[in-house]
Order: C-alpha cells, then structure tokens, then sequence
C-alpha cells in the first residue's frame, strides 16, 4: 500500500503534502491529552502491522489496520499514520520522504472515510461487531480504489490498474475486516473508555 | 493530571505490551513470508542481460515492466515484462553506457538497479580484443578460431558458477528489516507520545 518514490509527479506529491499537512493539522488539534497514549499506541500497532504478510493472492500485500486507527481515534488517525510512515521509510524503506504525503492521504483518508459511518454504531452493542469488519473492510477497499486513482496521473489504465490494486488487496480486506473487528469488541470489554463508550 | 495519565498508562500498559509482544512474535514466525519492496538485479550473460526480481522474502515480481534506460542519454534500451519467475532478459545494447534498470509492478512498486558498463562490456564478446591485448607472438600453432571458442566456453562456466554467488550478493545487499528496527520505530512512536503530553500538559497549566 506503500507507493515508492518516483513514480508520481511533482503536482500529485505537492497536493498529497498539503493534504496531509491539513489533515495532521485537524487531528493534532482533536487528540485530548487523553487519548495521546491510545494514538501512539495505534500508531505503533500500524508500524508493525505493515510487516505480516498475506501470504494470499497475487501481489505482495500487508495488513494495514487504518481502519481501526480511524474508528478509534477520528481525525487522529492522520498524526498517526503521518508518524507511522515516516519511521517506516525510515527504518524499512517502505514508501520513501517525497511520497509521503500521498501515502498519508491514501491510508488515513480512505479510512476516515471507510469508518464514518461506523463510529456511531460502537455505542449500539448490536451492531459494534459489525461496525468493526465494515470500517475494516471498507478502509483497504477505499484505499486501494484512492491509491489506483492516483496511478492514473502515471497513465496507467486506471481500470487495469484499479484491478491488480484491489484484486491483490482483496484477502488484506477480509483478514484485516476480521481483525478490526475482534479488536473492537474485544475493547469493548476491557476497555470501553477506549471507544468512547460506557462500561456496560 | 500527570498522575492520572500515568495510571490511565499502566493498565493500558500491561495489555499493550502484551499485544505488542503478540505482534512481535507474529513477525518472528512469519518472517519468511514478509514483503514489501520489489528488487531488481541484473548480469551480463553472453551478449545477453539476465535481470531477476523478486519481493522481500522471496515471491518472484511476475508479470511487472522493466525498463531500461541509458544513464548518460537518458533514453529507453530495453522494455518488457517478467516471467512467471520474475526474470527479464534483453540484449545489449550497442553503445556501453552505464544503465538504469527500472522495474514497476503497476500496483505502487517500484524497483531500480545500476547496471555499469564495465560489467557487460568486460564480460560480452567482442569487447574482449580490449580487455586482452592480443598476442602477438604467442605459439602460431593456436588456431584464432580456437581460442576464440575456448574462450567462450570458459566464459560460459564461470558464468554458470558465478550466478548463484551473483544472487547471493544481491540478497546480502538488501538492507533487512531486524527487531532493531521494529523496536526503534516503536520507542519513537513512545518518546513522540510522551512530548505530545508534555506540550499538552504546559499548555493546559
């Protein structure tokens, strides 16, 4: 999901930079002093995360978790993938500094986008489960059309390359689906304050 | 305030280092199969470049371009597509300039290789009258044919024994991702969190 370094175009990288930018901007002023440790801690999560493998179908993909960044922390979702990736340019060579931006604005917008609608159902006990593998789903879904839009600007056919995107991430949809959600409800147990919701 | 962060952090902390544990090991068992990045690298051949690509951890790049570009002109020699085992060939070209072999999966990937001229000029065939000054009075029974097929011949097995040793070296060359790393990300994300609080903390009081 890492876009590498010379690929895109100087306007594409300049705009995926003040997106993010913006966007790190919105978060940073949204996380309380409350929710720092829970935003390192997601932000560490997401680090790691990129090294397991799906050892499933045709490209080489990894676990993302964005989508579980975004249900649980909103707009601070973008601080912490912007943190988050430029230590993994840093330490695995994933990615790379000019295209960080994009990358930024690739993960952690389609999963703000991915899990709007889903924030509200982690209060109904019903439905968090749900909510969990649709955000999940949804986050790598989006990004992996966001990310296939953007490789248009190389003109690459977008519809070939919008299938060997989200063709290829796929299987990274259902597992990390699976995951975000027994995350959540696992939160929801131990640790609701986390999902902003009551103890029940 | 501080106090109550610094509570909040230990309940929290317990489960969290436990799942970071769980995700440290999960990166230990699944080692093998971790990939990211797509490499290249490339060898002269006879009058041919063989080039071979793969992911981290070993997948061959199947079915992703290669282009390749003359350094100095800038202009495309080669391009084409990899194999089923992520290997490319092309022939080479006429003027020896350095080259650069770049390769792109279309999803996001994108690996290069430097290719100096020295390598393919050294090792093809008619570069060779300037790499070995021929001899002049060397026996006039040897026949020119005959050396010149000798010489092929041996060129050709040491090929066939350098090639896993080119490989090898290809590999070492690759910078791995170590737990060093893993856990120099992590105390970052910490250290960043705790001046975070910090800053937060000043501005609140």
């Amino acid at each position: 999901m890492h876009l590498a370094e010379g690929i895109l175009s100087g306007p594409i990288l300049l705009s995926g930079g003040v997106l993010a930018i913006a966007g790190t901007a919105i978060g940073l002023k949204r996380i309380d002093q409350e929710r720092i440790m829970t935003t390192a801690m997601l932000s560490a999560a997401f680090f790691v995360a990129s090294l397991v493998h799906v050892p499933i179908g045709p490209g080489s993909v990894h676990l993302l978790l964005n989508g579980l960044m975004a249900l649980l922390l909103g707009w601070g979702c973008f601080p912490a993938i912007l943190v988050a990736l430029l230590l993994q340019a840093i330490f695995f060579q994933f990615g790379g500094f000019t295209v960080l931006g994009v990358n930024v604005v690739i993960i952690g917008g389609s999963a703000l986008l991915g899990s709007l609608f889903f924030r509200k159902w982690l209060a109904v006990p019903q439905r968090r489960a749900m909510a969990g593998f649709l955000a999940g789903f949804l986050s790598v879904a989006l990004a992996a059309l966001l990310m296939a839009l953007v490789l248009v600007s190389t003109d690459q056919n977008f519809l070939a390359t919008a299938q060997v995107v989200f063709v290829g991430h796929l299987p990274v949809m259902v597992v990390e689906g699976v995951i975000t959600m027994f995350v959540v409800s696992f939160l929801a147990r131990v640790q609701p304050e986390i999902l902003g919701i009551k103890k029940t | 305030m501080g106090l109550c962060l610094l509570t909040g952090f230990n309940v929290l902390g317990r489960r969290v280092a436990g799942a970071l544990t769980v995700a440290i090991l999960l990166f230990f068992c699944t080692s093998a199969a971790y990939a990211h990045k797509v490499h290249i690298f490339a060898y002269a051949d006879g009058d041919e470049v063989k080039t071979e690509s793969r992911f981290n951890g070993g997948r061959s790049a199947r079915n992703c371009t290669v282009n390749v570009h003359d350094v100095s002109g800038g202009d495309v020699v080669a391009t084409g597509k990899t194999d089923d085992q992520g290997h490319y060939n092309f022939s080479q070209p006429a003027r020896g300039g350095d080259l650069d072999i770049i390769i792109s999966c279309g999803d996001g990937h994108r690996g290069s290789w430097r290719f100096e001229a020295e390598e393919y000029v050294a090792a093809g065939g008619e570069a060779d009258s300037h790499v070995h000054p021929q001899p002049e009075h060397a026996a006039p029974q040897v026949d020119d044919s005959h050396e010149a097929v000798l010489r092929k011949i041996i060129a050709e097995e040491v090929e066939n024994k350098v090639a896993p040793l080119r490989r090898e070296l290809a590999r070492l060359a690759e910078r791995k991702t170590g737990l060093q790393d893993i856990l120099g990300g992590i105390g970052y994300l910490f250290g960043l969190a705790g001046l975070a609080a910090y800053m937060k903390y000043k501005k609140n009081n």
